[in-house]
């Protein structure tokens, strides 16, 4: 699959669709629109230099978002270095999957963690049952 | 009285209250942006009661140049549209107030890229697009 953001300075690709996406309620995921889907590193190119955000409120952020600094759009994060030493490598990357045909993604299951209510640690809740995109509403 | 920012509180909102129901558009831009769109035409603008820092925001502006959407410097969160000739400021990206519950607010979903397919809850009708739809995308095309 090829992703890009609306104007194509930053173009990511990944050999496969996601396992599932998850559109999360938290402040970063809500307000940054993105809805995401997990790849090893080494499973997705990117091309173009986005620019990065890592939050401030918390004292060690895991994941860095990236944005195209052009039209905007969301396009993915990467752990941050905190985070590649606390999980044992850098194991994770987030690819907006809201930039996709969603044609491509007819089977994928739409998770909606309660991130919001989520504590920091441990395993969070759900806000709703997962939905199957191209499947019945 | 309501707040909106973005994730780093640089670009703030002060909304005298809660939005009745918000658009949700699939056209190529807004799906991207996960924007959650709420209106403030005249008579409405005077809920804006605190408009952001300009200084704090960038803009991009594309197809027919008439809107420009405006993200935050630091955090890129797409927080608000303005008309491009002047900058008057009418839609507020809903995504950034803190108390809206995406869950009860009245979701709008406008099928501007004529798929039918939306990444909020089916629970309303779909409202189909006043465009025509577009071409079709080419290799050179990005969309």
């Amino acid at each position: 699959m090829t992703l890009s953001c609306l104007c194509g300075r930053i173009r990511l690709g990944v050999e496969n669709r996601p396992e599932y996406i998850n559109a999360c309620n938290c402040t970063l995921c809500a307000k940054t629109g993105a809805r995401w889907g997990y790849y090893a590193p080494a499973d997705v190119t990117v091309d173009g230099d986005a620019k990065g955000y890592r939050r401030a409120d918390k004292d060690e952020p895991n994941a860095e978002v990236r944005f195209c600094p052009d039209c905007g759009s969301t396009t993915h994060f990467v752990l941050t270095e905190g985070a590649v030493a606390k999980f044992g490598g850098n194991t994770l990357m987030g690819v907006n999957m809201a930039l996709a045909d969603e044609r491509e993604l007819t089977g994928v299951e739409v998770r909606y963690p309660d991130g919001r209510a989520w504590s920091g640690a441990g395993g969070f809740g759900y806000r709703r049952e997962p939905r199957i995109i191209g499947g019945r509403p | 009285m309501i707040r909106a920012a973005c994730h780093c509180g640089a670009v703030r909102f002060e909304i005298s209250e809660p939005p009745a129901w918000v658009l949700d558009c699939n056209c190529t831009i807004c799906r991207r942006y996960g924007a959650l769109w709420s209106y403030y035409h005249p008579p409405d603008h005077h809920k804006l009661t605190r408009l952001p820092d300009p200084a704090a925001t960038e803009t991009y502006v594309w197809g027919d140049k008439a809107l420009a959407f405006h993200r935050c410097r630091t955090c890129g969160c797409v927080t608000h549209t303005s008309v491009a000739a002047d900058g008057f400021i009418f839609i507020v990206n809903a995504r950034m107030m803190a108390g809206l519950d995406p869950a009860t607010v009245t979701i709008r979903r406008k099928d501007n890229s004529h798929s039918g397919f939306f990444w909020t809850r089916p629970d309303t009708p779909v409202i189909p697009s006043q465009h025509p739809p577009m071409p079709p995308p080419t290799f050179e095309d990005w969309r």
